[in-house]
């Protein structure tokens, strides 16, 4: 987490939060209509993480709840530090980041949907695509094209997390996230790498939801 | 390898934020969550206490053939009566707005992620930090893309507000808002001038457009197939306005149309098709290098200031849409322009004064030149009776250009445009100008019209190689008249000249010129109370 928040600081967090959710003992639902952005961190294990250090990344979902389900869709996108160490240096400064970009279809379970703490949790499933970060002049005639091949593939998932509500239309969301993917071979020998075709990674986010 | 720490790296500060927003947090949740309301369903449910209830205002009643649903909304609905409905019956729902603007985006981006296979699509955090660090500049996307498009995606956004129950000044708001959240989000390329303008300004004069256009064909008395047909073009005309009066359900709802007239059909309308044929030349005369294309232009005109009771913005307007066939853009011509604010210098009698600050949306793109712009205008309109059917009306425009595009020989060398895909043929600038314009009417019908426009533009971002001088003296000309034939249709010829001068501090001046001619048959298909008179 970008910063350092010591318990000396959290500490005025953690006293009204709990003063906070005591009080708050009857609350309505948050149902049908909803949306979440968040934004967060993971690490990357497996075959991918040859290449592939840690990432920033951004969600935003879409849902619809009947009753205690949810479902949506929503767009995940990271940009992971690539480990450039074995790379010549003309590829390791173009390749200092790579791009995951995924379209996932979430289907969820709230456990308490009219709580001051709604504990959830979500499989998903997506279309994963990822890609260095550099740009090109592109071929001219063909503006906006990439010149380079995006390695594609599948990507599912699991999330459990935690809606905070704290206004009548709004809720803090914390969520610990695991993903795999499995995606097109990439070749790593020229760079004296083992070849990959996957990778998962586990990450945190953090954001908020709101229900129009 | 770039450090994405970022701001961290500034220790206390941060942490000292991070504390503030902390306690912000809590006391707000702690606040808000002893303010949360807890109905249950049978108070949600039941309708309310005649005598605790003010009359509902007019969108609020129900047909006597209400379905036991229309009950359940309306109970739904007066609970939630202290929220003000708008003229539609539309709440107004501020997190709605925001979502559907940021829904819009992701479409957009989809769009070019998953169908266009665009190399600016793999945003993320880093890309939007990127954004947020290296600022504004100029795009090279082609004249329609920049001029056209960007503005109808705006008018997306505007219509996100709009049609959740904001009005024109907040609805421009959201499309400022949605066209920043693209420029920094939406792609990877750095977020450029041109967009934001051209998005966030003409998308709220073709939203307010669009919306009132929309607003015109929607009837909320219809029912069966001739309700579904002017919802359906409704939502061709404005989809998000569609959309949201489909999931309210509102589309289906029988009400009463709002009250006021200029928020349904005003008093004063006028709709006009023509069809035919455009001669375009190049140089002297329209023989030197001729073109000749089809044509069909549209040209509606909502309210008079003259008449108009209400002085909401856009509660005037006039848009005019051409069609080129076969040439190098079908979409030729397309001019907005609202008032915003209206002022009677003189009302009643045979010879009355307005003054108004309009908005001004131009887009013009042909194979001979390109021309258009984000503009306000501070304008002088009058009129003078001649008698019970023939009038003079007289318009006095000193233009402001936000930022005017014009074609020109050497854009292709601007400089700062980050990740180049292609040369641009035309300068970016603010200008300035002034239009002069006459028109005669016989019973609200034009039957001739004139006008000169002149406008200078300085150059910011185009043929100004590293920062030398470089401007335009444009001038547009032209004349036009309309025989009628009975009181619907007519036979019509217009000529236009475009001009155009251009000083470049570095390479030589260059001029153009580009007389064009119009023949066309023409239907007034609408004429509310007469037309403007």
């Amino acid at each position: 987490m970008p910063g350092d928040v010591g318990l000396k600081h959290a500490s005025p967090l953690l006293v009204c939060l709990v003063v906070s959710l005591l009080a708050a003992s009857h609350l309505e639902a948050q149902d049908k209509f909803g949306f979440t952005g968040v934004l967060g961190w993971e690490t990357v294990s497996g075959g991918a993480s040859q290449v592939l250090d840690q990432g920033i990344t951004g969600e935003f979902d879409i849902y619809y709840h009947f009753g205690h389900l949810r479902a949506g869709i929503g767009v995940n996108v990271v940009s992971y530090d690539a480990i450039t160490d074995k790379l010549p240096p003309v590829a390791a400064e173009l390749a200092q980041s790579v791009s995951r970009v995924t379209l996932n279809l979430l289907v969820g379970y709230k456990f308490i949907t009219d709580g001051a703490l709604r504990p959830y949790v979500e499989g998903r499933v997506g279309y994963v695509r990822l890609r260095p970060e550099w740009n090109y002049w592109t071929t001219p005639g063909e503006p906006g094209e990439n010149v380079e091949d995006r390695e594609r593939g599948v990507q599912y998932g699991l999330r459990g997390g935690l809606e905070i509500p704290f206004a009548h239309k709004w809720s803090a969301d914390i969520s610990a996230l695991w993903t795999g993917f499995s995606i097109s071979e990439v070749e790593g020998n020229s760079a004296g790498l083992e070849n990959f075709d996957s990778g998962s990674t586990i990450g945190v986010l953090a954001g908020v939801s709101f229900y129009p | 390898m770039r450090d994405f720490r970022g701001p961290a790296a500034a220790g206390l500060t941060v942490r000292t934020a991070w504390s503030l927003l902390a306690l912000l947090v809590a006391c707000v949740t702690s606040g808000t969550a002893q303010e949360m309301p807890n109905p249950t369903n049978a108070e949600r449910l039941q309708p309310p206490v005649p005598a605790a209830v003010s009359p509902p205002a007019p969108q609020t009643r129900v047909s006597e053939t209400a379905s036991e649903e229309d009950l359940t909304a309306e109970a739904s609905g007066a609970q939630d009566e202290e929220e003000e409905l708008g003229p539609w019956g539309e709440r107004r729902s501020l997190g709605a707005a925001v979502g559907e603007v940021t829904f819009i985006n992701i479409l957009v981006w989809s769009y070019n992620e998953y169908i266009r296979g665009a190399d600016f699509t793999q945003v993320n955090p880093r890309s939007w930090w990127n954004n947020l660090e290296g600022g504004f500049t100029y795009d090279d996307n082609n004249f329609n893309t920049n001029m056209f498009a960007h503005p109808f995606h705006g008018s997306l956004y505007y219509n996100a507000g709009r049609s959740n129950g904001f009005n024109y000044w907040e609805s421009l708001g959201f499309s400022l808002f949605g066209s920043l959240m693209w420029e920094c989000c939406g792609e990877t390329h750095p977020p450029a001038w041109n967009d934001w303008i051209a998005t966030g300004v003409g998308g709220a004069a073709v939203g307010e457009m669009l919306y009132r256009v929309s607003g015109t064909v929607l009837d909320n008395t219809a029912t069966g197939s001739e309700r579904t047909w002017r919802e359906i073009g409704a939502f061709a005309l404005s989809p998000v306005r569609g959309f949201n009066r489909l999931v309210s359900g509102r589309s289906g709802r029988v009400m009463e149309n709002p009250e006021e007239p200029e928020d349904h059909i005003p008093g004063v309308l006028s709709n006009r098709l023509s069809a035919g044929v455009r001669i375009i030349g190049e140089g002297e005369s329209l023989s030197d290098s001729s073109e000749t294309h089809g044509l069909f232009q549209v040209d509606f005109k909502f309210g008079d200031e003259f008449a108009q009771q209400r002085r909401k913005p856009f509660d005037v307007f006039d848009m005019s849409v051409q069609l080129n066939f076969g040439d190098k853009q079908t979409l030729g011509r397309l001019s907005v322009r609202g008032n915003l604010f209206t002022w009677d210098l003189k009302k009643g009698g045979d010879t009355q004064h307005v003054f108004a600050i309009e908005q001004e949306f131009q887009y013009i793109n042909n194979n001979a030149f390109e021309f258009g712009g984000q503009m306000f205008d501070a304008s002088l309109h009058s009129r003078f009776g001649l008698s019970k059917d023939w009038s003079i009306r007289t318009q006095i425009d000193a233009i402001f250009a936000l930022l005017s595009a014009v074609n020109s020989e050497w854009a292709f060398l601007a400089n700062d445009i980050p990740n180049r895909e292609r040369f641009r043929e035309y300068d970016f600038g603010p200008g300035v100008g002034g239009r002069i314009g006459a028109n005669l009417s016989h019973k609200g019908r034009q039957v001739l019209s004139a006008f000169y426009w002149y406008q200078w533009i300085d150059t910011q971002n185009g043929s100004n190689l590293n920062g030398s001088d470089a401007y335009h003296n444009v001038q547009l000309i032209g004349a036009r008249g309309m025989v009628p034939i009975g009181s619907n249709f007519g036979i019509g010829a217009d000529a236009y000249l475009f001009l155009r001068d251009s000083h470049f501090e570095l390479f030589e001046d260059q001029s153009q010129r580009v007389p064009q001619l119009r023949i066309y048959g023409v239907w007034d298909t609408a004429l509310v109370g007469g037309g403007r008179r």
